[in-house]
């Protein structure tokens, strides 16, 4: 079986997350308590069932740790903020233990699995000794026959070839992103635009992209997409990349396929109110009047009107209506419009609301001047549980990074480095994989670098690429 | 759905065989897809088609992975070989894939009958019927995530001439006219100037245990009815609000529509729960809103509606999903006058269980409607006059108890079976007449749920005409079982008051033969037993000293079991 054949199944069936996550709490559990509890037995019980899935399909199940990922199968799994922490530990403690990972080709019983792990948690070698070799023993000792640990310089190999990935995966974002917003625009460009919104091919785009956001490829995010802007064409802009900024939250999130569809189309059409709201007053630079922005707060009802008659009464359309009801109604029900009977707000309204603001602080309007995206963040940070539910608030900061990509950096040597993906773990959020543009050290020019594993360099701060004039999405894109 | 340009499938210089054996199987693919818009789900020569696809797929892929097809305007290629062709668009299988966007379609080995059978459903879907088909065929496949059906789309779809590279032009242009309005300075740096950014406390963006598990809980537990009810809130607190008439007009056209919808949609638990909600409101926070009331009330009347029954009756029959107490709940919350309704369609409704929701709605709302209700005891197939003697024993209008009365003289044993359940379940003189009357039947089934139920009745009222029945021609005829549980019957109801009688049963009457005297004593002494006391134990003993046949081993075995 080919690895394309691997990932196609392993992605229909999306086990391996479950397994990481009861593999987790079972070593966890390890620690204070012997494998014989019957604390275990229900986790145990699922995750054999997880893996007797993968089995079923692949014939094997394989766990690699390599730097900072999980390999399934030689596949690599993509995290989310779920399951995050619990990939964080395994490959901390699998690395600890000098040993690359295990495998079997039978499914193990719940005594085998148990004592593995219990061997993986109680033994750490001594340095110099052969970590593998000390662990088939204890394996061999306790007689457990159907798992072999893997050594740690197999794991280099599997790491597949990625480039062409990449370029296809970049190229299908754009020609999807592209797609979207003239979609949009067509469509919300004609006079009688209630009727010209083709729902239908709305949701192909989404569907299209909540694809992509699930792809995990190197040096590359899906959030990045969100760094284009266009002032000319400010209100389609936005919306595709609240679109893109949602699929990618609600994916970090954990968000199943079809609920992220139905959040990507509720973040495209989000602001549809608005095509009701004068131009001048949208587009006004100075400070609205109060006349003005009472006009500006019913932008939320008019898209639920809107959207009602959009098959806006099915369950997928009614989420639609929520979040352009909603996304302006703040966390403490401070926003708009106000309402007397408080309740808790959908996820997806939370959702849009933290990435709306995200997507409006960071572009420049007539009426302001984009923040960099780690001001941006500061400045979401600061309002949460007044604004925002303040732990998507930390959900958001640690899936997109402190600095998200698409941020013009500047680092501890000089060099000036555009930001293209953040990395994962905790201890990290400040050390992102970068694309150097201009150093002065020749050496480093065009170089990509994962901070995380250069302590040399650091970010000393972001900059504004306009006012250094450079133009960020450039060096997202281009090879 | 994957992105990778599409391979035209299959090895150059697939054999001629490969090649024909997949045109079979399009062949008989686009059979079965003319055959499932034709013909019922059940239908035969349906399921005959079906098993013929499903076998060819199985016999290709006892060789082959996967069968990849390259879909053109008019024509459908398999390993570059022509496999279909048909230039009517309106019926073309290539023409329907391709103007959807999809130019290939690979089965894998693996492919299960009802992947097929659900592509085949999407590919039927009356696509122009876009008021109540909300999706596209590509995205109705992407969300059946087919575990061995893949395919591929044109780039093209949305944009016909495809510019990927728009997006860097722009990106270009746009740099050219800033690197121009800044001078295309070059850059400089100060390492010395930088100043490192304000530190975020690690707090602050850190996630704890507990609030992964927050997140977790929220993405894996999705709340429909939360969504709905917070919906309405919203929306009645809006109109609450609302003073322009024009836009209280909206309001109320939504609010209607958004309340129906969840009928319309066949979602039961979901209209309950959010007329419930609706009902607390308007008797609540809303109950000022004259406006708010009233369509309360206008929602019930539309739904009450014969139509809307109507619609009722063809969902529940058309749809096995719903909840019996949901359509129970539905049926209680629409108003009380709709038991004419109810009885009219009670007859079309083809499952049992759903029928007998439809009782228990009427015989709840239906006491006013007893003479309508019996009135359909006539002219109806057996199975509706049964049901109909079901409500009527719950309908809780004594006037029932005539009709019940009436339909104990039905030919039919199940229906006087039913009559006497229904009869049973009210309790007062009437009730009890008839299930004395009811000992008489010709059936035995009928003459112990008779006696049964004049048990449960526990009236002691009753117990005078059950001893009256002893010793008539129609008891002595009864078999001894019977016989034995209606002493048993009698002994349970009136318990020690009847021991003098029975007393005088087992000692001192005559009867008509040897055999009926037997039989009729045997039954006392079980009796006598059951009740169990002193004056039991005594009527026992004496007994025992007088009656010297072979009742004897009986009498003992009584008297054990009683002192036991």
């Amino acid at each position: 079986m080919s690895r394309e054949d691997i990932q196609k199944i392993k992605k229909r069936l999306n086990f391996d997350k479950q397994a990481i996550i009861h593999i987790y709490r079972i070593c966890k559990l390890l620690v204070t308590h012997e494998p014989d509890n019957e604390i275990f037995s229900k986790t145990v019980h699922n995750l054999l069932y997880a893996i007797s899935k993968i089995l079923e399909q692949e014939g094997v199940f394989s766990l690699l740790f390599v730097k900072s990922d999980i390999y399934l199968n030689k596949a690599r799994i993509q995290q989310n903020i779920t399951s995050f922490s619990a990939s964080e530990y395994l490959i901390k403690l699998f690395i600890s233990r000098n040993i690359g990972g295990f495998e079997f080709y039978v499914l193990p019983d719940s005594r085998e699995l148990l004592l593995f792990f219990y061997s993986l948690i109680k033994y750490s070698p001594a340095e110099g000794v052969d970590a593998i070799k000390v662990f088939e023993d204890l394996l061999e000792l306790s007689g457990i026959r159907n798992i072999r640990v893997l050594p740690t310089q197999a794991v280099e190999q599997v790491i597949p070839d990625e480039v062409q990935v990449l370029r296809d995966y970049k190229k299908k974002t754009l020609v999807i992103y592209q797609s979207t917003i003239r979609f949009l625009k067509d469509a919300l460009s004609s006079k009688d635009y209630i009727s010209g919104i083709d729902m239908r091919n709305a949701k192909r785009l989404v569907n299209q992209m909540v694809d992509l956001s699930g792809h995990n490829v190197e040096n590359f995010s899906f959030w990045g997409l969100s760094a284009i802007k266009n002032f000319d064409e400010y209100t389609f802009n936005h919306s595709v990349n609240v679109c893109v900024l949602a699929i990618a939250f609600g994916n970090a999130l954990g968000l199943p396929k079809r609920r992220l569809a139905e959040l990507g189309l509720a973040a495209l059409f989000h602001d549809i109110g608005k095509l009701t709201i004068p131009k001048k007053i949208l587009n006004k630079p100075g400070q609205l009047t109060s006349e003005e922005w009472d006009i500006m707060k019913q932008h939320p009802l008019f898209a639920m009107k809107l959207l009602f008659n959009m098959h806006g009464y099915s369950e997928s359309g009614l989420k639609k209506v929520i979040v352009a009801l909603q996304h302006h109604m703040n966390y403490d029900f401070s926003g708009y419009p106000r309402l007397i009977l408080e309740k808790k707000l959908h996820l997806f309204s939370r959702i849009v609301a933290i990435v709306d603001t995200f997507d409006a602080m960071t572009t420049d309007r007539v009426y302001q001047k984009a923040l960099k995206p780690d001001d941006a963040l500061r400045r979401i940070i600061s309002l949460a549980s007044k604004k925002y539910d303040p732990v998507l608030v930390k959900a958001f900061v640690s899936s997109i990074g402190l600095y998200p990509p698409g941020t013009l950096v500047e680092l501890s040597d000089g060099s000036i480095a555009v930001v293209l993906k953040s990395n994962p773990q905790y201890e990290n959020i400040e050390r992102p994989i970068i694309k150097i543009i201009n150093s002065p050290s020749e050496r480093l020019k065009s170089d990509i670098i994962n901070l995380a594993e250069t302590q040399s360099l650091q970010i000393r701060k972001s900059l504004d690429p306009e006012e250094v004039g450079i133009n960020t999405p450039h060096y997202l894109f281009n090879e | 759905m994957y992105y990778i340009k599409f391979d035209m499938g299959g090895e150059i210089g697939t054999n001629a065989t490969k090649i024909n054996e997949v045109k079979d199987i399009i062949i008989s693919f686009v059979k079965l897809k003319r055959a499932q818009r034709i013909y019922l789900p059940n239908n035969e020569i349906l399921q005959k088609l079906h098993i013929e696809l499903v076998h060819k797929f199985k016999k290709f892929f006892m060789e082959d992975e996967s069968i990849s097809l390259l879909i053109t305007p008019t024509d459908v290629y398999y390993a570059k070989s022509l496999v279909y062709s048909n230039p009517d668009r309106s019926e073309s299988l290539a023409f329907q894939l391709y103007s959807n966007g999809i130019n290939g379609i690979t089965f894998y080995k693996g492919v299960e009958d009802k992947e097929l059978f659900d592509l085949i459903s999407i590919l039927n879907i009356d696509m122009l019927d876009e008021d109540n088909i909300e999706d596209d065929i590509v995205t109705l496949m992407w969300s059946r995530e087919f575990n061995f059906i893949e395919y591929s789309l044109r780039d093209d779809y949305f944009v016909q001439n495809p510019h990927a590279n728009d997006i860097f032009d722009f990106i270009q242009r746009d740099r050219k006219d800033r690197q121009e309005k800044s001078g295309d300075k070059d850059l400089e740096f100060d390492p010395e100037e930088l100043e490192p950014p304000p530190v975020i406390p690690h707090n602050e963006i850190a996630l704890t245990d507990d609030e992964i598990e927050k997140i977790r809980s929220e993405v894996d537990y999705e709340d429909e009815s939360a969504l709905q009810i917070g919906m309405l809130d919203v929306l009645l607190e809006l109109l609450f609000h609302e003073r322009n008439q024009e836009e209280i007009s909206n309001y109320i056209n939504i609010i209607e529509k958004f309340v129906v919808n969840a009928f319309v949609e066949g979602n039961l638990r979901i209209f309950n729960a959010l007329i419930m909600r609706y009902s607390e409101h308007k008797n609540g926070v809303f109950s000022s809103s004259d406006v708010i009331v009233s369509l309360y009330d206008k929602i019930i009347s539309d739904l009450s509606s014969e139509p809307r029954i109507d619609e009722l009756v063809d969902m529940l029959n058309t749809t096995y999903h719903q909840g019996l107490n949901d359509v129970l709940l539905y049926l209680l919350n629409l108003k009380k006058d709709i038991v004419p309704l109810l009885l009219r369609r009670l007859p079309d409704l083809k499952h049992v269980s759903y029928r007998r929701v439809f009782c228990e709605a009427i015989a709840q709302n239906g006491y006013d409607y007893v003479d309508l209700i019996g009135s359909k005891l006539q002219n109806a197939p057996e199975v509706i006059i049964k049901d109909i003697i079901y409500i009527l024993g719950k309908v809780k209008n004594p006037k029932a108890l005539e009709y019940l009365s009436k339909a104990m003289r039905f030919p039919s044993k199940e229906l006087r079976l039913e009559a006497v359940s229904s009869i049973g379940r009210y309790r007062d003189d009437n009730s009890e007449k008839y299930l004395v009357e009811a000992l008489l039947d010709a059936d035995l089934d009928v003459r112990t749920s008779a006696l049964r139920n004049i048990v449960a009745h526990g009236s002691f009222k009753t117990v005078n005409s059950l001893i009256n029945f002893i010793g008539t021609d129609d008891f002595n005829r009864k078999s001894f079982q019977e016989k034995r549980r209606f002493f048993l019957a009698l002994a349970k109801l009136a318990g020690p008051a009847i021991v003098n009688y029975f007393e005088d049963l087992l000692l001192n009457q005559k009867y008509q033969s040897v055999q009926i005297e037997n039989e009729i004593k045997m039954c006392v002494i079980a009796a006598l037993e059951m009740i169990g006391d002193h004056a039991s134990l005594d009527v026992l003993k004496k007994a025992k000293a007088k009656i010297k046949s072979a009742l004897s081993e009986q009498i003992e075995n009584a008297i054990r079991n009683i002192q036991k």
